[in-house]
C-alpha cells in the first residue's frame, strides 16, 4: 500500500467528483509532501415535481461552482497518512426557483425565488490515496463560511405559513459538502 | 507547523456549516378585490349530481355599482344543465368589502357582508310545482309559476336569512383575475364567516 508522495513522485493529477453541490474536474498540483494546490469546477441542478392537496409544486435550482483550494497533509504518523485539512474559496452561481400552482384551475398560488451569495470560504477535512498505478481517490467532508442567501416569497393566493417557510428553508440549505473523487495521478 | 495549520482549518471547519445566513422577502402579488372588479357577471361550470341525475349551475351578478348582488343557482333535471326544473336567487345589497385577511388553511381572502333583500324559488315545470306543494315545500303551500320568497324559510335541511339579515361570507380571486371563489356557507365559524371557501370557481 502506498500513499501520496511518499511513493509516488508525480506531481499533479486530475479527474472527476461527485458532491452535494454537484458534480465535476478536480485537479491539483502537489507543491510538496504536505501541500497540495488544486481547483474543482461543478455544476448540478436539481428539479422536482410533487403533488401536494389540490396542488403542483415545481422546484428548479442550478449549482455552478469554482472552487480554488488548498490541502495539508498530515504525514507524520502512518495512521494519519493521507488525512488532509483544506480551505479554499468557492465562486458560485446558485439560484433556485420554485412555484405552486392548482392544479384544477392552474392558478398561481404562490412561488419563490433563492439566490445564493457568490463567493464563500471553505474548508473541510478528508482523506486522500494514491495506488503504485496512479489511480487517486479523495473523500473529503468540506462546509462553507461566510455566504449568505435570500430567499424571495410572492403570495398569489396563499399565504406561506412560517413552519412551511422554516421547512422549506432547511431544505433548501446546503452548508456542507460531500466530495467523493476518483482521478489519476501522474 | 503543517501540523498546526491541519488543526487551524480543523477546528475552522467544526465551527463551520451551521447555514448560511439568511434573509427573506416576502412580496403580497394576490389580487386587491374591489367592487369595480367584481362588477359583472360571473358564472360557475355545471356540476352534476350523479346520485340524484341532477345538476346545478351558479350565476353571480354584481351591479355596477358593485352594492348589489345576485346569485341565481339554476338546478336541472339531467346531468348536464339542460333542463330547467327550479330557480334560486338570493338577492343582496350594501355590500361591504372588508380588508384582505386569510382563512386558517392560508388562503388569501376578502370577508364582506351584505344585507338580504330576498331570497326567491321559482319552480320551473308543473311536476315540481306540483311536488312543492305535495311535500308544502319550506311550510308553503301555495307555489306556482313565478317567482316565491323563502327568505326566513326551512326548506328541507336549509334555513334561509330573512329579509334584512346580514350575510356574512369571504370571497377569493386569483392574481390573473380570472375567477373568484366564495365561502363555504355550510362551514361557518362563530364569527358567521364561513371558514372554508367552495371548491367552485365563478368565471367571468
Amino acid at each position: 500500500m502506498t500513499l501520496l508522495a511518499e511513493s509516488d513522485n508525480s506531481s499533479s493529477e486530475a479527474g472527476l467528483f461527485y458532491s452535494t453541490w454537484g458534480s465535476g474536474v478536480m485537479g491539483g498540483y502537489n507543491y510538496s509532501n504536505e501541500i497540495h494546490i488544486g481547483a474543482s469546477l461543478s455544476s448540478g441542478d436539481t428539479t422536482t415535481e410533487s403533488e401536494g392537496p389540490g396542488t403542483l409544486i415545481k422546484s428548479q435550482s442550478t449549482f455552478m461552482t469554482f472552487n480554488a483550494f488548498t490541502r495539508f497533509y498530515l504525514r507524520e504518523l502512518d495512521i494519519t497518512d493521507g488525512l488532509f485539512a483544506e480551505a479554499g474559496l468557492a465562486f458560485r452561481n446558485w439560484n433556485g426557483t420554485g412555484k405552486i400552482t392548482e392544479k384544477s384551475t392552474k392558478a398561481k398560488i404562490a412561488s419563490l425565488k433563492m439566490k445564493w451569495s457568490p463567493v464563500v470560504i471553505v474548508t473541510g477535512v478528508g482523506w486522500h490515496k494514491v495506488w503504485g498505478s496512479g489511480l487517486s481517490f479523495s473523500v473529503a467532508m468540506n462546509a462553507s463560511i461566510g455566504g449568505s442567501r435570500t430567499i424571495e416569497y410572492t403570495e398569489n393566493m396563499h399565504r406561506f405559513s412560517d413552519s412551511m417557510k422554516k421547512d422549506l428553508e432547511k431544505k433548501t440549505d446546503y452548508p456542507t459538502n460531500l466530495v467523493i473523487y476518483i482521478g489519476y495521478s501522474f | 507547523m503543517i501540523k498546526y495549520i491541519f488543526l487551524l482549518f480543523f477546528s475552522i471547519f467544526l465551527h463551520s456549516g451551521c447555514g448560511e445566513e439568511l434573509s427573506t422577502s416576502t412580496t403580497d402579488d394576490s389580487a386587491n378585490i374591489t367592487k369595480s372588479l367584481l362588477t359583472g357577471t360571473w358564472t360557475a361550470k355545471c356540476v352534476d349530481n350523479t346520485t340524484a341525475s341532477t345538476s346545478s349551475n351558479t350565476v353571480l351578478v354584481f351591479s355596477t355599482s358593485g352594492d348589489n348582488l345576485a346569485a341565481t343557482t339554476t338546478n336541472y333535471s339531467d346531468l348536464s344543465c339542460v333542463t330547467q326544473s327550479s330557480v334560486l336567487t338570493k338577492k343582496l345589497n350594501t355590500l361591504e368589502l372588508g380588508s384582505k385577511t386569510k382563512t386558517s388553511q392560508n388562503q388569501i381572502i376578502n370577508k364582506f357582508t351584505a344585507k338580504v333583500t330576498d331570497i326567491t324559488l321559482e319552480p320551473k315545470t308543473s311536476s315540481v310545482i306540483m311536488s312543492l306543494n305535495k311535500s308544502s315545500f319550506c311550510e308553503l303551500t301555495g307555489w306556482g309559476s313565478g317567482e316565491t320568497s323563502v327568505a326566513g324559510q326551512t326548506c328541507g335541511s336549509i334555513t334561509y336569512n330573512a329579509v334584512n339579515d346580514i350575510h356574512s361570507d369571504i370571497i377569493q380571486i386569483n392574481s390573473e383575475k380570472t375567477f373568484i371563489r366564495l365561502g363555504n356557507i355550510t362551514n361557518a365559524a362563530s364569527t358567521g364567516y364561513p371558514k372554508t371557501l367552495y371548491s367552485q370557481e365563478y368565471y367571468k
